[in-house]
Protein backbone atom coordinates (compact mmCIF):
# COMPACT_ATOMS: atom_id res chain seq x y z
CA UNK A 1 0.00 0.00 0.00
CA UNK A 2 1.64 3.26 -1.00
CA UNK A 3 2.21 5.89 1.72
CA UNK A 4 0.79 9.04 1.35
CA UNK A 5 3.42 11.66 3.48
CA UNK A 6 2.11 12.96 6.81
CA UNK A 7 1.94 17.01 6.85
CA UNK A 8 1.98 17.38 10.40
CA UNK A 9 0.59 20.79 12.57
CA UNK A 10 2.88 22.82 14.17
CA UNK A 11 1.70 25.61 16.05
CA UNK A 12 2.99 28.12 18.76
CA UNK A 13 2.33 28.31 21.98
CA UNK A 14 3.64 30.11 25.22
CA UNK A 15 4.99 28.20 28.76
CA UNK A 16 2.23 29.17 31.39
CA UNK A 17 3.41 26.37 33.87
CA UNK A 18 6.96 24.76 34.13
CA UNK A 19 7.50 21.30 32.90
CA UNK A 20 10.97 19.91 33.30
CA UNK A 21 13.24 21.78 31.07
CA UNK A 22 10.64 24.99 30.33
CA UNK A 23 10.33 28.10 31.73
CA UNK A 24 7.47 30.44 32.11
CA UNK A 25 7.02 32.54 29.46
CA UNK A 26 9.02 30.59 27.33
CA UNK A 27 7.81 30.75 23.03
CA UNK A 28 7.53 27.27 21.93
CA UNK A 29 6.44 24.95 19.17
CA UNK A 30 3.62 21.87 19.20
CA UNK A 31 4.31 19.24 17.09
CA UNK A 32 1.26 17.11 16.43
CA UNK A 33 1.94 13.73 16.49
CA UNK A 34 -1.83 12.62 16.40
CA UNK A 35 -4.94 14.49 16.75
CA UNK A 36 -4.17 14.19 20.52
CA UNK A 37 -0.55 13.72 21.05
CA UNK A 38 1.40 17.04 19.98
CA UNK A 39 5.24 17.18 20.89
CA UNK A 40 6.26 20.71 22.41
CA UNK A 41 9.66 22.37 21.66
CA UNK A 42 11.96 25.08 22.18
CA UNK A 43 13.23 24.73 18.75
CA UNK A 44 12.40 27.53 16.08
CA UNK A 45 9.70 26.88 13.49
CA UNK A 46 12.13 25.12 10.68
CA UNK A 47 13.76 22.79 13.10
CA UNK A 48 10.44 22.10 14.80
CA UNK A 49 9.06 21.23 10.89
CA UNK A 50 12.25 19.15 10.45
CA UNK A 51 11.11 17.63 13.73
CA UNK A 52 7.67 16.56 12.41
CA UNK A 53 8.99 15.21 9.02
CA UNK A 54 12.27 12.97 11.21
CA UNK A 55 8.90 11.34 12.71
CA UNK A 56 7.75 7.75 12.04
CA UNK A 57 4.69 7.58 10.30
CA UNK A 58 1.64 5.96 12.75
CA UNK A 59 1.27 2.60 11.58
CA UNK A 60 -1.24 1.47 8.76
CA UNK A 61 -4.68 0.61 10.93
CA UNK A 62 -6.59 -2.74 9.10
CA UNK A 63 -9.73 -1.10 9.81
CA UNK A 64 -8.81 2.35 8.09
CA UNK A 65 -11.26 1.65 5.20
CA UNK A 66 -13.84 0.75 7.63
CA UNK A 67 -13.57 3.91 9.38
CA UNK A 68 -13.60 6.19 6.19
CA UNK A 69 -16.54 4.61 5.36
CA UNK A 70 -18.06 6.26 8.68
CA UNK A 71 -15.66 9.57 9.50
CA UNK A 72 -18.15 12.14 10.52
CA UNK A 73 -21.39 10.19 11.18
CA UNK A 74 -23.33 11.73 14.66
CA UNK A 75 -23.24 9.06 17.68
CA UNK A 76 -27.29 8.96 18.73
CA UNK A 77 -28.30 8.07 21.98
CA UNK A 78 -31.32 6.31 22.91
CA UNK A 79 -33.42 2.91 22.64
CA UNK A 80 -33.35 0.97 19.16
CA UNK A 81 -36.88 0.66 17.93
CA UNK A 82 -38.43 -2.79 17.55
CA UNK A 83 -40.86 -5.11 16.19
CA UNK A 84 -42.73 -7.66 17.89
CA UNK A 85 -42.27 -11.21 16.36
CA UNK A 86 -43.12 -14.64 18.22
CA UNK A 87 -42.42 -14.87 22.16
CA UNK A 88 -39.59 -17.68 22.35
CA UNK A 89 -41.56 -19.86 25.59
CA UNK A 90 -39.79 -21.03 28.26
CA UNK A 91 -39.14 -24.69 28.22
CA UNK A 92 -38.21 -27.40 30.43
CA UNK A 93 -35.35 -30.10 29.33
CA UNK A 94 -35.12 -33.51 30.08
CA UNK A 95 -32.36 -35.51 30.70
CA UNK A 96 -32.44 -37.15 27.24
CA UNK A 97 -32.54 -34.06 25.49
CA UNK A 98 -29.80 -32.68 28.03
CA UNK A 99 -27.66 -35.52 27.40
CA UNK A 100 -28.37 -35.28 23.26
CA UNK A 101 -27.08 -32.87 22.56
CA UNK A 102 -24.28 -32.74 25.46
CA UNK A 103 -20.88 -33.63 24.51
CA UNK A 104 -19.10 -35.86 27.63
CA UNK A 105 -15.63 -34.97 27.33
CA UNK A 106 -14.32 -36.81 30.31
CA UNK A 107 -16.01 -39.09 33.59
CA UNK A 108 -13.02 -37.96 35.98
CA UNK A 109 -13.23 -34.28 37.08
CA UNK A 110 -9.81 -32.58 37.72
CA UNK A 111 -9.69 -29.79 40.75
CA UNK A 112 -11.49 -26.58 39.83
CA UNK A 113 -7.78 -24.99 39.43
CA UNK A 114 -7.37 -27.30 36.54
CA UNK A 115 -8.41 -26.49 32.96
CA UNK A 116 -10.42 -28.20 30.47
CA UNK A 117 -8.89 -30.06 27.50
CA UNK A 118 -8.33 -28.29 24.60
CA UNK A 119 -9.87 -29.04 21.36
CA UNK B 1 -16.39 -21.34 -3.36
CA UNK B 2 -16.83 -22.26 0.47
CA UNK B 3 -18.93 -19.78 2.77
CA UNK B 4 -15.89 -18.12 4.91
CA UNK B 5 -14.14 -17.25 1.23
CA UNK B 6 -17.20 -15.55 -0.58
CA UNK B 7 -18.27 -12.63 0.41
CA UNK B 8 -21.68 -12.59 -1.51
CA UNK B 9 -22.27 -16.31 0.35
CA UNK B 10 -21.44 -14.90 3.89
CA UNK B 11 -23.26 -11.54 4.01
CA UNK B 12 -26.96 -10.79 3.73
CA UNK B 13 -29.51 -8.49 3.62
CA UNK B 14 -29.84 -6.45 6.87
CA UNK B 15 -32.91 -6.71 8.90
CA UNK B 16 -35.26 -4.15 10.09
CA UNK B 17 -34.22 -4.40 13.49
CA UNK B 18 -30.91 -6.02 15.41
CA UNK B 19 -29.75 -9.52 14.15
CA UNK B 20 -27.05 -12.37 15.02
CA UNK B 21 -24.50 -12.34 13.05
CA UNK B 22 -24.77 -8.34 12.95
CA UNK B 23 -21.32 -6.66 12.49
CA UNK B 24 -21.70 -3.27 14.48
CA UNK B 25 -19.25 -0.27 15.43
CA UNK B 26 -19.31 -1.16 19.40
CA UNK B 27 -16.96 -0.95 22.50
CA UNK B 28 -16.37 -4.48 23.76
CA UNK B 29 -14.27 -5.41 27.24
CA UNK B 30 -12.52 -7.96 29.45
CA UNK B 31 -11.81 -7.00 32.90
CA UNK B 32 -8.06 -7.94 34.44
CA UNK B 33 -6.69 -7.92 37.69
CA UNK B 34 -4.49 -4.92 36.87
CA UNK B 35 -5.27 -1.83 37.97
CA UNK B 36 -4.97 0.32 34.74
CA UNK B 37 -4.77 3.65 34.32
CA UNK B 38 -7.59 6.79 33.87
CA UNK B 39 -7.96 7.46 30.27
CA UNK B 40 -10.34 10.79 29.93
CA UNK B 41 -9.98 10.81 25.97
CA UNK B 42 -12.17 7.79 24.30
CA UNK B 43 -10.19 6.32 21.28
CA UNK B 44 -9.64 7.51 18.01
CA UNK B 45 -9.21 4.38 15.92
CA UNK B 46 -11.11 0.96 15.99
CA UNK B 47 -9.19 -1.64 17.29
CA UNK B 48 -7.73 0.90 19.73
CA UNK B 49 -7.45 -0.61 23.47
CA UNK B 50 -7.26 1.67 26.79
CA UNK B 51 -6.65 -0.56 30.00
CA UNK B 52 -8.56 1.23 32.51
CA UNK B 53 -8.60 1.23 36.08
CA UNK B 54 -11.93 0.19 37.30
CA UNK B 55 -11.30 0.28 41.10
CA UNK B 56 -8.15 0.01 43.20
CA UNK B 57 -8.27 -2.22 46.53
CA UNK B 58 -6.33 -1.15 49.38
CA UNK B 59 -6.90 -4.38 52.17
CA UNK B 60 -5.66 -7.03 50.07
CA UNK B 61 -8.11 -9.11 51.71
CA UNK B 62 -11.90 -10.31 51.45
CA UNK B 63 -14.67 -9.40 51.22
CA UNK B 64 -13.23 -6.82 49.53
CA UNK B 65 -12.29 -6.91 46.04
CA UNK B 66 -9.03 -6.86 44.17
CA UNK B 67 -8.00 -3.99 42.41
CA UNK B 68 -9.56 -4.16 38.73
CA UNK B 69 -8.87 -2.51 35.34
CA UNK B 70 -10.89 -2.95 32.46
CA UNK B 71 -9.42 -3.31 28.70
CA UNK B 72 -11.77 -2.26 26.76
CA UNK B 73 -11.52 -1.63 22.95
CA UNK B 74 -13.44 0.49 20.30
CA UNK B 75 -14.25 -1.24 16.85
CA UNK B 76 -16.17 -3.65 15.28
CA UNK B 77 -18.05 -6.51 16.94
CA UNK B 78 -20.42 -8.90 15.67
CA UNK B 79 -23.82 -9.37 17.49
CA UNK B 80 -23.87 -12.78 19.06
CA UNK B 81 -27.61 -13.54 20.30
CA UNK B 82 -30.25 -15.30 18.44
CA UNK B 83 -33.49 -13.19 17.61
CA UNK B 84 -35.41 -14.80 20.21
CA UNK B 85 -32.93 -13.94 22.72
CA UNK B 86 -32.80 -10.57 21.60
CA UNK B 87 -35.83 -9.53 21.63
CA UNK B 88 -37.69 -11.97 24.54
CA UNK B 89 -38.70 -9.49 26.89
CA UNK B 90 -39.88 -7.15 24.01
CA UNK B 91 -42.09 -9.47 22.72
CA UNK B 92 -43.62 -10.76 25.97
CA UNK B 93 -44.49 -7.00 26.74
CA UNK B 94 -46.13 -6.83 23.14
CA UNK B 95 -47.84 -10.08 23.50
CA UNK B 96 -49.02 -8.85 27.02
CA UNK B 97 -50.32 -5.40 26.06
CA UNK B 98 -52.14 -6.89 23.05
CA UNK B 99 -53.90 -9.17 25.51
CA UNK B 100 -54.98 -6.29 27.57
CA UNK B 101 -56.51 -4.35 24.59
CA UNK B 102 -54.18 -2.34 22.83
CA UNK B 103 -53.42 -2.26 18.64
CA UNK B 104 -50.36 -4.31 17.96
CA UNK B 105 -48.74 -0.63 16.58
CA UNK B 106 -49.89 0.94 20.30
CA UNK B 107 -48.19 -1.99 21.89
CA UNK B 108 -44.95 -1.70 19.99
CA UNK B 109 -44.69 1.50 20.64
CA UNK B 110 -45.46 1.34 24.18
CA UNK B 111 -42.79 -1.67 24.65
CA UNK B 112 -40.50 0.26 22.56
CA UNK B 113 -40.58 3.25 25.56
CA UNK B 114 -39.54 0.84 27.62
CA UNK B 115 -35.94 0.77 28.07
CA UNK B 116 -36.15 -1.47 30.66
CA UNK B 117 -36.48 -4.22 28.42
CA UNK B 118 -34.01 -7.00 27.05
CA UNK B 119 -30.95 -4.06 27.62
CA UNK B 120 -28.25 -6.08 27.29
CA UNK B 121 -26.59 -7.38 24.46
CA UNK B 122 -23.51 -9.90 23.94
CA UNK B 123 -21.40 -8.89 21.10
CA UNK B 124 -17.49 -10.27 20.37
CA UNK B 125 -15.22 -7.68 18.99
CA UNK B 126 -13.66 -8.45 15.44
CA UNK B 127 -10.12 -8.57 15.28
CA UNK B 128 -7.01 -8.11 12.25
CA UNK B 129 -5.45 -11.08 11.32
CA UNK B 130 -2.31 -9.49 12.88
CA UNK B 131 -3.38 -9.79 16.26
CA UNK B 132 -3.32 -13.60 15.59
CA UNK B 133 -0.07 -16.20 15.26
CA UNK B 134 0.14 -16.75 11.98
CA UNK B 135 0.06 -20.82 12.07
CA UNK B 136 -3.14 -20.29 13.55
CA UNK B 137 -4.47 -18.22 10.44
CA UNK B 138 -5.76 -21.10 8.14
CA UNK B 139 -7.79 -22.81 10.94
CA UNK B 140 -9.32 -19.61 11.56
CA UNK B 141 -9.98 -18.31 8.21
CA UNK B 142 -11.74 -21.83 6.96
CA UNK B 143 -14.19 -21.90 10.54
CA UNK B 144 -11.87 -24.77 11.54
CA UNK B 145 -10.72 -23.45 14.94
CA UNK B 146 -13.00 -23.41 18.06
CA UNK B 147 -13.12 -19.70 20.02
CA UNK B 148 -13.18 -18.07 16.59
CA UNK B 149 -15.52 -17.36 13.32
CA UNK B 150 -13.90 -15.69 10.15
CA UNK B 151 -15.30 -12.79 8.68
CA UNK B 152 -14.18 -12.42 5.39
CA UNK B 153 -13.29 -8.99 3.73
CA UNK B 154 -16.65 -6.79 2.98
CA UNK B 155 -15.61 -3.82 0.58
CA UNK B 156 -18.88 -1.69 0.66
CA UNK B 157 -18.30 -1.18 4.64
CA UNK B 158 -14.25 -1.30 4.41
CA UNK B 159 -14.35 -4.64 6.50
CA UNK B 160 -10.83 -6.15 6.09
CA UNK B 161 -10.31 -10.04 6.30
CA UNK B 162 -11.10 -10.51 10.03
CA UNK B 163 -12.14 -13.21 12.79
CA UNK B 164 -14.63 -12.94 15.68
CA UNK B 165 -12.69 -13.49 19.11
CA UNK B 166 -15.55 -15.98 21.08
CA UNK B 167 -13.21 -15.70 23.98
CA UNK B 168 -13.43 -12.28 24.58
CA UNK B 169 -17.51 -11.89 24.35
CA UNK B 170 -18.47 -9.13 26.74
CA UNK B 171 -22.26 -7.35 27.89
CA UNK B 172 -23.03 -4.27 25.95
CA UNK B 173 -25.75 -1.90 27.32
CA UNK B 174 -27.96 -2.02 24.04
CA UNK B 175 -28.51 1.29 23.95
CA UNK B 176 -25.19 2.45 22.67
CA UNK B 177 -25.81 -0.32 20.03
CA UNK B 178 -28.40 0.58 17.29
CA UNK B 179 -28.92 -0.17 13.50
CA UNK B 180 -28.55 3.09 12.21
CA UNK B 181 -25.81 4.40 12.11
CA UNK B 182 -23.63 1.79 13.70
CA UNK B 183 -24.48 -1.47 11.62
CA UNK B 184 -22.01 -2.16 8.75
CA UNK B 185 -22.49 -5.45 7.67
CA UNK B 186 -25.03 -8.64 8.35
CA UNK B 187 -24.91 -12.03 7.60
CA UNK B 188 -26.67 -14.49 5.22
CA UNK B 189 -29.07 -17.61 6.76
CA UNK B 190 -25.80 -19.90 5.96
CA UNK B 191 -23.30 -18.02 7.89
CA UNK B 192 -25.73 -17.49 10.88
CA UNK B 193 -26.07 -21.09 11.09
CA UNK B 194 -22.66 -21.30 11.22
CA UNK B 195 -22.33 -18.56 13.53
CA UNK B 196 -24.36 -20.57 16.07
CA UNK B 197 -23.15 -24.02 15.47
CA UNK B 198 -19.41 -22.02 16.19
CA UNK B 199 -21.19 -20.54 19.37
CA UNK B 200 -22.41 -24.37 20.44
CA UNK B 201 -18.73 -25.53 19.91
CA UNK B 202 -17.30 -22.83 21.48
CA UNK B 203 -19.72 -22.30 24.31
CA UNK B 204 -20.93 -25.69 25.25
CA UNK B 205 -18.14 -27.68 23.69
CA UNK B 206 -20.66 -29.61 21.68
CA UNK B 207 -18.31 -31.39 19.26
CA UNK B 208 -20.77 -31.48 16.09
CA UNK B 209 -18.58 -33.64 14.14
CA UNK B 210 -18.64 -36.52 15.82
CA UNK B 211 -22.73 -36.15 15.62
CA UNK B 212 -22.48 -36.19 12.14
CA UNK B 213 -19.88 -39.19 11.75
CA UNK B 214 -22.37 -41.80 13.60
CA UNK B 215 -24.79 -39.65 11.30
CA UNK B 216 -22.49 -40.97 7.65
CA UNK B 217 -21.63 -44.22 10.03
CA UNK B 218 -25.39 -45.12 10.07
CA UNK B 219 -25.86 -43.67 6.45
CA UNK B 220 -28.98 -41.32 7.53
CA UNK B 221 -29.97 -39.03 10.37
CA UNK B 222 -30.32 -40.11 14.06
CA UNK B 223 -33.84 -38.71 15.63
CA UNK B 224 -33.39 -39.67 18.87
CA UNK B 225 -31.01 -40.73 21.25
CA UNK B 226 -32.21 -42.63 24.51
CA UNK B 227 -29.44 -43.29 27.64
CA UNK B 228 -31.31 -47.06 28.30
CA UNK B 229 -29.39 -47.18 31.42
CA UNK B 230 -26.27 -45.72 32.63
CA UNK B 231 -23.46 -46.59 35.09
CA UNK B 232 -21.62 -49.22 35.26
CA UNK B 233 -23.21 -50.88 31.97
CA UNK B 234 -23.98 -48.17 30.24
CA UNK B 235 -26.53 -48.81 27.40
CA UNK B 236 -27.91 -46.51 24.82
CA UNK B 237 -30.50 -46.42 22.16
CA UNK B 238 -30.39 -44.31 18.66
CA UNK B 239 -33.40 -44.70 16.11
CA UNK B 240 -32.63 -43.90 12.82
CA UNK B 241 -34.86 -42.07 10.34
CA UNK B 242 -36.46 -45.09 8.80
CA UNK B 243 -37.74 -46.18 12.33
CA UNK B 244 -34.51 -48.60 12.69
CA UNK B 245 -33.72 -48.94 16.41
CA UNK B 246 -29.95 -49.59 17.47
CA UNK B 247 -28.85 -50.65 21.09
CA UNK B 248 -25.17 -50.19 22.09
CA UNK B 249 -23.49 -51.59 25.07
CA UNK B 250 -21.02 -49.78 26.67
CA UNK B 251 -17.53 -52.63 26.61
CA UNK B 252 -16.98 -54.77 29.64
CA UNK B 253 -13.25 -53.62 29.59
CA UNK B 254 -13.07 -50.62 27.96
CA UNK B 255 -9.81 -49.00 26.62
CA UNK B 256 -8.62 -46.28 28.49
CA UNK B 257 -9.22 -42.86 28.18
CA UNK B 258 -6.60 -40.61 26.24
CA UNK B 259 -5.01 -38.82 29.06
CA UNK B 260 -5.37 -34.85 29.06
CA UNK B 261 -2.62 -32.35 29.55
CA UNK B 262 -2.82 -31.16 32.76
CA UNK B 263 -2.16 -27.67 33.23
CA UNK B 264 -0.96 -25.45 36.43
CA UNK B 265 -2.87 -23.54 38.51
CA UNK B 266 -2.67 -19.45 36.74
CA UNK B 267 -1.17 -16.75 38.69
CA UNK B 268 -3.26 -15.16 41.49
CA UNK B 269 -2.67 -11.55 40.31
CA UNK B 270 -4.37 -9.66 42.41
Amino acid sequence: MPTTPIRRKITKGRVVRTPDGFEVGQSVHFVEVSPRTWIMTLEPVEEAERLAAALPSPPTSPWSEAMARVKGVAHTAGRRSRKAGTVELDLKTSDTEALAIATIVTPKRRARSGRAVVR
Amino acid sequence: MPWYDDASVYYGSPADVLAQGDIVVAATGAFEGDSGDVSPASPLYFGEERLVQVWLGSTGTLPEAPSLGLRARWGIAMVLPHACALEKEFNERVAALMASGHEQMEAERLANDDVSLDRFIALAPLCSYGELSVERHAGVRTGARLGAFPVPENVPSGIPPAWVDLRRISTTDVTLVDVEPLRLAALSSLAQAHLQAALAKHWAYRDLSRYDELQRAFGQRIIAVVPISTGKKMRVGFTLEDGTQLVFDAADKPLPAPSAPARRPRPHRH
